[in-house]
């Protein structure tokens, strides 16, 4: 591999996302108990479980922004643990991630948001990167003529627009996504999904993303993972996790079908 | 990819090209990783002038691969320029999918060129200092307002909220004014002692050191300290307030901003001023009084005696007078800049700088004008 970017490394079958035995402890509380799951390239995955129980804690730490207390997690077939410096810099400029509250800059323009990566790794001219970012912003759903306005003029929806618009302004090949679509209208966050998808499919984008929202599980999701009593509880398809007897998992579709007969 | 490595990097090829039509084919490598290496695609082929005649382009991009969002932007931008893009012959469905996807939506580049003139710069800040003034006075109204209110019904007065900002307001500013205070009293006397000496005045050291300490100097440096611990202090505390939603917060909750956050820092920094002021009187004049000692064998007996004899009151009570006034300036300018404090780190620390340097510039302008009418008033 003669650069950091070279695709012939992705055609190899080893899965985007790896995490084995993950211990995660902040004091005395435990949040992770020995956790294990694997994603798949090209493979659009969610995670769910209950609020506080360590789902954010643990994209922190799968691009090495927390340090677990053991265990081993493997990005894009780099172990993120054993990184530093420079080699970490490089992995995560293929990594693309959406913060929950967008973590836009907020003394730059959402313009400049978006083209802060183009301009510091890429050659491309500032023209060209104009262009870019136009499509960019475009594809996530973020109106033109508001890319001059600051973070803060913004609404809650926009800030997501305009935080997924620069996550993707490398053309990431894994994209963590922190509930990408809570506080977005449900138009949106189909539309969100749907590029989410488009992106899968065509570019062979790998997604995880931290989700509540039901529609983005059945709608686009391949794989669930499910995150209960600091374990995994189970992985696998929506339809097989569903099936799992577990007291949370039964609960938490259940929800969803008391929602669907009472709208029948 | 390596640097010989050209097959790998992405092209744009002439086929062919008339005034209404052209056929390129688009070859090499498309994706964001190629463009942080390689700048701008390569033209190949047959030349093209660049004349804005209408072409439609037939694009062929059978040759070409990884072609992602970026890649396809610059495509876009790379051809736009010599004409619009008709058919398009894509290598696999998906690639065909990514481009018609960033085609359809591309072509906002041109929107986005917009830059300010110089009028316009001229007149936004003239806009921002007008409005930061009206601001000052405004507040100024309000504080009043509030403290109205509280004269009325002293259970409403925060005392105890004074009492905090009075701590680290007063008392943990008395260390740094002394220090500043006491070595410009050193400074101020060697200065003076060198002139007096030549005339066989030093008698008159301390007549002139007292004077110039306790009316003018030492007024202006503890205001110039305040502002720069305090009034910078003020302004960065309310707008991490308000940033965080808690000014909105206790409006909420029926309290107003006035009365909880900024009248009891105004308070506490016009009842601090002339208390430091004293302090820096004090000690500015020990330090006189230690270059007297050293320098013209004045000793501080004699030194104290002369003091008491030829310094008035009232160059005593002019500098004291203006203290309260510094305060109260100083902490209006902080308050009302903190207030306009916008939802960002940057005007944050807009905020922060401006209020050092307003309210320095205020207190030294205020000065001069305390200095005029006394003058006038014959003191």
């Amino acid at each position: 591999m003669v650069t950091p970017y070279n695709r012939a490394a992705s055609e190899a079958p080893m899965p985007a996302i790896s995490v084995t035995d993950l211990v995660t402890r902040i004091g005395a509380q435990t949040i992770h108990d020995r956790v294990t799951f694997s994603v798949q390239r090209g493979v659009v995955a969610a995670i769910i479980g209950s609020s506080g129980c360590g789902k954010s804690v643990l994209l922190r730490e799968l691009v090495g922004l927390m340090q677990p207390t053991a265990g081993n997690i493997s990005l894009l077939g780099s172990s993120v643990r054993e990184l530093g410096g420079d080699e970490l810099s490089k992995l995560r400029r293929r990594v693309g991630m959406l913060f929950q509250f967008g973590a836009l800059f907020s003394a730059l323009s959402v313009y400049e948001n978006i083209a802060l990566p183009l301009r510091e790794f890429t050659c491309l001219s500032e023209r060209v990167i104009r262009e870019v970012v136009s499509v960019k912003s475009a594809l996530a759903g973020f109106p033109i003529d508001s890319l001059s306005k600051r973070p803060s003029q913004l609404s809650g929806g926009m800030v997501k627009r305009a935080a997924l618009a620069r996550a993707l302004a490398l053309d990431p090949e894994l994209l963590l996504l922190d509930e990408p679509t809570s506080g977005l209208d449900p138009i949106t966050a189909r539309r969100f999904d749907d590029l989410i998808a488009t992106l899968s499919h065509t570019l062979g984008l790998s997604v995880l993303m931290v989700t509540h929202d039901l529609d983005s599980l059945f709608g686009i999701t391949q794989q669930l993972v499910v995150l209960t009593n600091h374990r995994v509880a189970g992985s696998g398809s929506v339809r097989e996790v569903a099936q799992i007897d577990d007291p949370w998992i039964r609960e938490y579709f259940s929800t969803r079908s008391k929602l669907n007969s009472g709208a029948a | 990819m390596k640097e010989s490595d050209t097959s790998l990097l992405p092209r744009i090829n002439v086929v062919s090209v008339d005034q209404r039509s052209l056929v390129v084919e688009v070859l090499g490598e498309w994706s964001s990783a190629i463009f942080c290496e390689t700048a701008e695609p390569r033209w190949e082929g047959k030349n093209i002038q660049f004349d804005g005649a209408p072409r439609i382009i037939e694009v062929d991009c059978r040759g070409s691969f990884e072609i992602d969002t970026t890649g396809a932007a610059v495509l876009y931008a790379a051809l736009s320029r010599v004409g619009t893009i008709g058919n398009l012959l894509p290598a696999t469905p998906e690639q065909h999918e990514v481009l018609q996807r960033v085609f359809s939506v591309s072509g906002g580049e041109k929107e986005l060129l917009r830059r300010e003139g110089f009028i316009t710069f001229v007149g936004s800040r003239t806009i921002i200092i007008a409005q930061q003034l009206v601001g000052v006075v405004a507040l100024l109204g309000e504080v009043v307002s509030v403290c109205g209110k509280a004269a009325r019904s002293p259970k409403r007065f925060r005392l105890s909220e004074v009492m905090t900002q009075l701590y680290s307001v007063c008392l943990m500013a008395v260390g740094v004014v002394s220090l500043v205070t006491f070595l410009i009293g050193v400074v101020v006397a060697y200065l003076f002692s060198l002139q007096a000496v030549r005339y066989g005045a030093n008698i008159f050291v301390v007549d002139g050191v007292g004077q110039a300490m306790l009316r003018e100097l030492s007024p202006i440096l503890v205001a110039v300290v305040v502002a720069g611990r305090t009034g910078s202090a003020f302004t960065a505390q309310i707008g991490a307030m308000k940033m965080n939603e808690e000014l909105d917060a206790l409006e909420m909750l029926g309290l107003s901003t006035q009365a909880v956050v900024v009248v009891p820092r105004i308070i506490a920094l016009a009842i601090a001023m002339p208390l430091l002021v004293f302090i820096g009187d004090l000690v500015g004049m020990v330090g006189a009084a230690a270059i007297a000692q050293v320098q013209l064998a004045i000793t501080p007996s004699f030194f104290i005696d002369r003091f008491a004899k030829v310094i008035p009151l009232k160059a005593y009570l002019i500098g004291i007078g203006k203290a309260p006034i510094f305060g109260l300036v100083v902490g209006l300018i902080a308050c009302s800049l903190g207030l306009s404090v916008e939802r960002n780190a940057q005007s944050l620390g807009l905020r922060t700088t401006s209020t050092v340097v307003q309210s320095i510039v205020a207190v030294i302008v205020l000065n001069a004008l305390f200095a005029v009418l006394c003058a006038r008033a014959g003191w």
